[in-house]
């Protein structure tokens, strides 16, 4: 493998967490989780030669992750086949508690918006309103702003339940 | 800010994010059927190489000593040639024949790494075997030449000079090549066993 490989398939271990949460909120299956990672993992390919380190990998890689996820749908129509990366644990299946903990953070996060949903993913991650905002594209206090909004419709959720 | 306010809803959230990277620190990110199927391709186009070297060295070995008989060369000498040719293209497929028998869906990586590895060492192996054999060869057609033909020999011996380097250059670059494909396998193979780990 020339440096260039080496280096894109060790920030791909450093980051699978986060790419993988991305993938587990925006998918409906295991099926979907596995062709979005693998879009993903194209697009961070694409742009690996180019990454000029304007902002820190972390965030670069939560960009492309969020907007690959976005754009998906609009691409799944033109999409031809490819070979799927299976997944060797599987969140939709498994009935121990811990999985029913990660589905019910699921089916809250899919019932907001994408974009509500990007936010409230990187808050969970502990990432900054500085941070957050640079990567949705909006101001700190809109970040503020958004995740009390959102924190409204967790309640009435909650509520309907 | 909103992590003081944070209400029940977000902190169990915060709770089962941290349940969520847990599982997922577990996931393993290659596909061996992903593996198999870049290996599948890439021996294939190195088996279907090889089988034309083989079928095109057989030809080789039969029309060969038929045209040193026709050029009036010693039945020793054609005899020779077409051995030296059998006997090539015999390596040829005794070198590839277990690697033609894996199947690449099922075989486990460990095999298929040893055949590489094997074919790997049998092939820079064959430099020395290919000419050891090509130079007594020629010094043997430079010698019936030069018995039938004489001074004018010159023109015969030039020709299969050519021929002969042109043949080691093709076949050099055939060998470099199916030595890079298995080195590369291997490579392959390597990476995703470390992944593994």
């Amino acid at each position: 493998m020339n440096p260039i490989e080496q280096e894109f398939t060790k920030v791909v271990r450093e980051h699978k967490g986060t790419i993988y949460t991305v993938c587990y909120m925006f998918s409906k299956d295991e099926d979907e989780v596995a062709d979005l990672f693998q879009e993903i993992l194209i697009n961070i390919w694409k742009g690996f030669e180019k990454f000029r380190g304007d902002s820190s990998m972390r965030t670069w890689i939560w960009r492309i992750s969020f907007n690959t996820c976005v754009s998906y749908e609009k691409k799944k129509s033109r999409r031809g086949s490819t070979i799927p990366l299976s997944l060797s644990i599987n969140l939709f299946d498994d009935s121990d508690e811990e999985t029913r903990q990660i589905k019910m953070l699921q089916k809250r996060i899919r019932q907001l918006g994408p974009f509500d949903r990007a936010i409230v993913l990187l808050w969970l991650d502990d990432l900054s309103y500085a941070e957050i905002g640079e990567i949705v594209g909006i101001s700190e206090k809109n970040v503020s702003v958004r995740l009390v909004r959102i924190r409204e419709q967790l309640k009435k959720m909650n509520n309907i339940e | 800010m909103i992590y003081e306010n944070s209400t029940y809803e977000l902190e169990e959230m915060k709770q089962q994010m941290a349940l969520l990277k847990k599982k997922l620190e577990q996931q393993k990110i290659v596909n061996e059927s992903v593996l198999r199927s870049a290996m599948k391709k890439k021996l294939y186009g190195l088996n279907k190489r090889v089988r034309v070297i083989f079928i095109v060295g057989i030809f080789v070995a039969i029309w060969a000593p038929g045209y040193f008989t026709v050029l009036d060369f010693s039945p020793l000498f054609c005899a020779a040639t077409a051995v030296m040719l059998l006997f090539s293209a015999f390596k040829t497929f005794q070198y590839h024949r277990k690697l033609w028998r894996l199947n690449f869906s099922q075989s486990n990586l460990i095999e298929l790494s040893e055949q590489l590895t094997l074919l790997r060492k049998r092939y820079k192996e064959w430099y020395k075997i290919a000419w050891c054999m090509i130079i007594p060869w020629f010094i043997w057609i430079i010698y019936e030449a030069y018995s039938i033909y004489g001074e004018e020999s010159v023109w015969f011996l030039g020709g299969s000079a050519v021929g002969v380097i042109i043949g080691g250059l093709i076949g050099t670059r055939i060998n470099n090549n199916i030595i890079r494909r298995a080195d590369e396998l291997l490579e392959q193979i390597d990476e995703y066993k470390k992944m593994q780990e």
